[in-house]
């Protein structure tokens, strides 16, 4: 560890600030696949339960995955490895995608 | 887990050296603040869809509105890659081009909103 202790505390504020962003993002696909069932749910149940169970499942998996990225963040900061790769970040512009194309076939479709 | 597979993207971490890792948190964060923004845009979109009466104007607004925010998270992305590229070698920062588009398209949006607004009125 080349780092002073002082620097170190400042990279874990910054990891913490990272953490809660990705945090922050991930809640707002909650918010928004939550609204997306909502307005499905109008137009049929079985569909709407459907796309519930699929955005629950994916949503959680968001979630985990940016816990597991900020524990292995840390984990490197300590140890003066490098940080994590952009896997995370192309899965998350991929489901914000996805949540755009859901949203096109909603206007267009109904 | 396989620490030793290859790091991706390969176009970023196959150049340069390791930055100070504060930068490329930050630069983590700067593209989550683009992906919200994204989405704040395609729940606008969707949102002016179930809130306006049914009218072609209203409609090619809100898909244009979720279109721009599509475009606007793989910017975000490609824009986090250049950057922790520039990191890695010491380059300047990429400049905002595209992004610079992408605001004004918002801009424009908001612009045709309040028109049609108020020519509904």
């Amino acid at each position: 560890m080349t780092a002073r202790p002082r620097d170190e505390v400042w990279d874990l504020a910054q990891a913490e600030r990272t953490a809660l962003s990705w945090r922050r993002t991930a809640l707002a696909f909650v918010i928004l696949a939550l609204a997306l069932v909502r307005l499905v749910a109008g137009v049929g149940v079985p569909a709407a339960s459907m796309l519930a169970a699929l955005c629950a499942a994916g949503v959680g998996a968001l979630l985990v995955l940016t816990l597991r990225r900020y524990r292995r963040t840390t984990e490197r900061l300590h140890r003066a490895e490098p940080l994590p790769s952009g896997r995370l970040p192309l899965l998350f512009t991929l489901a914000t995608v996805l949540l755009g194309l859901l949203g096109a076939g909603w206007i267009i479709l109904i | 887990m396989g620490r030793q597979r290859q790091r991706w993207p390969r176009r970023v971490y196959g150049v340069g050296a390791e930055p100070d890792p504060r930068f490329s948190l930050a630069n983590e964060r700067t593209f989550l603040a683009w992906l919200r923004t994204a989405m704040a845009l395609t729940a606008g979109g969707v949102g002016l869809d179930v809130l306006a009466p049914e009218q072609t104007s209203y409609l090619v607004l809100a898909v244009g509105l979720v279109l721009t925010g599509m475009a606007m998270s793989v910017f975000g992305l490609l824009r986090w890659m250049s950057a922790e590229r520039a990191l890695r070698t010491g380059a300047p920062l990429p400049a905002l081009s595209a992004g610079v588009l992408l605001v004004g398209v918002t801009l424009v949006f908001g612009v045709f909103i309040v028109v049609v607004l108020v020519a509904n009125r």
